[in-house]
């Protein structure tokens, strides 16, 4: 047996080319349905998991994926804003807990994520260092977020301007980092999180400055006419809030007017679910209250119907391979006819000869078992950040 | 020879187990419930309701008047984020609350069903800088305790929360909320009385902390600001004297003890200096602070009669 190992392990090296090209086609026919099947059932995970942790989400008269994908994976895709008082509300009924988002922003990439603090509790996210924000400009970072940018505790984070051509836009902000999360193998870890307040300010609607009542150079001020002082374009305004000038931060106008992109809300109760929603439809306010699960499922369902035409796509790419190996087979013992006649004559029997070329397959398919358990476990691996990038662009 | 066979398992499991979620942290909580109160008579109505023992209360100092200003540091908030309840004053008490994060589900704003009969105050000058037009800031008046109409409606709000904290005492939270209703009643009953008393008097109230009395008991009258620390000063003398001119009141309500001269300027302008009880803690309760107050009015306006 050892003999005949030899012999076929020296065939495969000497015929090498065609070795590689079987292996290939063999590990493209197995590792190509387990990559799908492996990235089909962690996108379902991903997205369905996400979706049973929040049973409501209540956002603006739109399209109902786009609110769940911002409110549940932070996509790019901006539903329409709702005000803070939709939260307030909610709150006020003492029927659900209500947590709210403003996931518009982003900074280096990653998106900046309004919320209070309850966000972590409901999500279930405990920190790996620091502690959670406390003031205004503090964020906690995902852990990949941390990890990619090798930012840690102290460190600052500055935001990114909305589009490059805003000019005479707000002024980025430059946030303290104060905690970064666990891993949570979900989209918190790619997300830089704040209290809500912040991004107010990071759109401009909060700012601090120079106290103009009590400043002295007279270049800062244009006029000061029956008790209004009009400042010139002069005047300083912070572009990072710290102990110092926390107190000279803030809101102009009713708070419950400020923007979101929409609001978590975990009722108490069936009860309390089933009171809400009766609320909401019979309301023809601007707002939605959608039921993530549903949403995402119908999602799901089309998705489904993808992959139903993939697996039969990839099941004819696969008989069309094996077909292929099978005469990459047929016509190489057609070209080593003389090979194997000449070991015939040199006292060869048959039996030996079949083994010889059993043995043959035996090694190629053992080697593309091989890479393919490699490539199981490299996509095992990166399947969250393969399965992140492939929601990003639903 | 055979390190080489194990080699790959081990790289395989080493790479799975990178992925493997770790530990969770959890939090280690004690039997005892904490509840953050933000000023002296939140704490009072609380710690009146909630008996002996119940709970754990955390609250600012409560040395006079600066519980106004007083406003945490980072770490206090990161303290306050892991307790079970926050008793707000609301109307602007806690200015501080929009510099913070705080878990909005856990806060009890006592002054929410009263929130349309709030005051609202100038604070500083209309200004204009950037884009935006000329805004002026203003604050809400926050001494609403001050109306007894509303330390009851407070009081109620936090009955109810702690009820909803604690179900299991709610018999004696209402048994004890039943007696401090009666005796703020009462208080409201007495401070009636006064205003009506007061009814053609008029009164120079030193800060905006009087707002809640002024308007709940129909005080007539106008709000100065002063500072009781600060020494009059001419530029002050006069704003005095334009409003004693149209006002021609004999009343001076401070909100804290002032200086000598201070008291010696309003003497000379025949006017009788009343010093109040804004709601600090003090010598005396809540209530007798408060009884107090009604008592020195009824004295001033019995002084002012004669």
């Amino acid at each position: 047996m050892k003999d005949v190992l030899f012999l076929a392990w020296r065939s495969v090296l000497y015929f090498r080319a065609k070795s590689i090209i079987l292996i290939t086609c063999l590990v493209i026919i197995i590792a190509l349905p387990i990559f799908l099947n492996v990235i089909m059932k962690e996108c379902e995970l991903q997205l369905l998991s996400r979706a049973h942790n929040t049973p409501l989400i209540v956002g603006a008269k739109g399209s109902s994926i786009d609110l769940s994908m911002n409110s549940l994976y932070f996509s790019n895709d901006l539903p329409e804003l709702i005000d803070n008082k939709s939260m307030e509300q909610i709150n006020n009924s003492d029927l659900a807990e209500s947590i709210p988002l403003y996931a518009r922003f982003s900074a280096r990439d990653y998106p900046v994520v309004g919320t209070n603090i309850n966000y972590f509790k409901v999500r279930n996210l405990d920190l790996q260092y620091g502690r959670k924000f406390t003031i205004l400009g503090e964020c906690v970072l995902g852990a990949k977020v941390a990890e990619k940018l090798n930012l840690h505790v102290g460190d600052h984070i500055i935001t990114s301007p909305e589009s490059v051509f805003d000019l005479a836009g707000i002024y980025p902000l430059k946030m303290k980092i104060v905690g970064v999360l666990n891993t949570s193998h979900t989209f918190d870890d790619i997300a830089v999180f704040v209290d809500i307040k912040t991004t107010w300010i990071i759109q401009g609607l909060g700012h601090g400055h120079q106290d103009v009542t009590t400043i002295k150079d007279p270049s800062l001020v244009y006029q000061s006419k029956d008790s209004v002082v009009t400042a010139t374009a002069k005047l300083l305004q912070y572009n990072e809030i710290n102990e110092e000038n926390l107190y000279s931060f803030h809101f102009h106008g009713d708070l419950s007017d400020y923007p979101l992109t929409s609001v978590l809300v975990f009722p108490k109760d069936k009860k309390s679910e089933t009171l809400l929603r009766g609320r909401f439809v019979a309301n023809d306010l601007n707002i939605q209250l959608v039921q993530p699960k549903a949403v995402i499922g119908k999602l799901l369902e089309n998705i489904f119907k993808i992959r139903a035409l993939l697996d039969t796509f990839i099941g004819v790419v696969a008989i069309t391979t094996f077909l292929a190996c099978l005469l990459i087979f047929y016509l190489s013992l057609k070209l080593r006819a003389n090979e194997l006649k000449t070991l015939f004559k040199l006292g060869c029997h048959s039996t030996t000869i079949k083994k010889l070329l059993a043995m043959e397959v035996l090694i190629i398919s053992g080697f593309s078992i091989v890479i393919c358990s490699f490539v199981w476990v490299i996509i095992q691996v990166f399947k969250e950040e393969i399965v992140i990038k492939v929601i990003e662009q639903l | 020879m055979h390190r080489k066979y194990f080699t790959i398992p081990l790289f395989l499991l080493a790479l799975i187990s990178c992925n493997t979620p770790k530990e969770k942290n959890r939090e280690v909580l004690t039997d005892k419930k904490t509840v953050f109160v933000s000023n002296y008579p939140l704490y009072y109505f609380a710690s009146r309701i909630a008996g002996d023992s119940t709970f754990n209360f955390i609250h600012p100092e409560f040395n006079n008047t600066a519980s106004l200003a007083w406003s945490p540091n980072a770490e206090y908030v990161a303290k306050l984020q892991n307790v079970d309840l926050i008793v707000f004053n609301g109307a602007g008490f806690e200015s501080w609350k929009k510099k913070y994060s705080l878990p909005t589900s856990i806060i009890v704003n006592t002054s929410l069903s009263f929130e349309n009969e709030l005051i609202k105050v100038k604070e500083v000058e209309t200004h204009s800088h950037g884009g935006q037009g000329a805004h002026a800031h203003y604050k809400t008046a926050s001494t609403t305790w001050l109306n007894f109409s509303h330390a009851l409606s407070q009081a109620q709000a936090i009955k109810e929360a702690l009820e909803n904290l604690n179900p299991e005492n709610k018999p004696l939270f209402e048994k004890n909320f039943s007696e401090l209703k009666s005796q703020l009643e009462v208080l409201h009953k007495e401070m009636k009385q006064v205003a009506l008393r007061a009814k053609e008097k008029s009164f120079i109230f030193s800060s905006v902390q009087f707002e809640y009395l002024k308007s709940g008991y129909s005080l007539k009258g106008h709000t100065i600001n002063w500072s009781s620390k600060k020494a009059i000063n001419d530029h002050m003398k006069e704003d005095f004297k334009q409003i004693q001119g149209n006002l021609k009141s004999k009343y001076f309500i401070w909100d804290s003890p002032t200086t000598e001269a201070n008291l010696s300027f309003l003497k000379s302008q025949n006017i009788i200096p009343i010093i109040l009880n804004t709601g600090h803690a003090s010598s005396g309760d809540f209530l007798e602070e408060m009884e107090g107050n009604i008592q020195k009015l009824n004295e001033a306006i019995d002084l002012g009669t004669n």
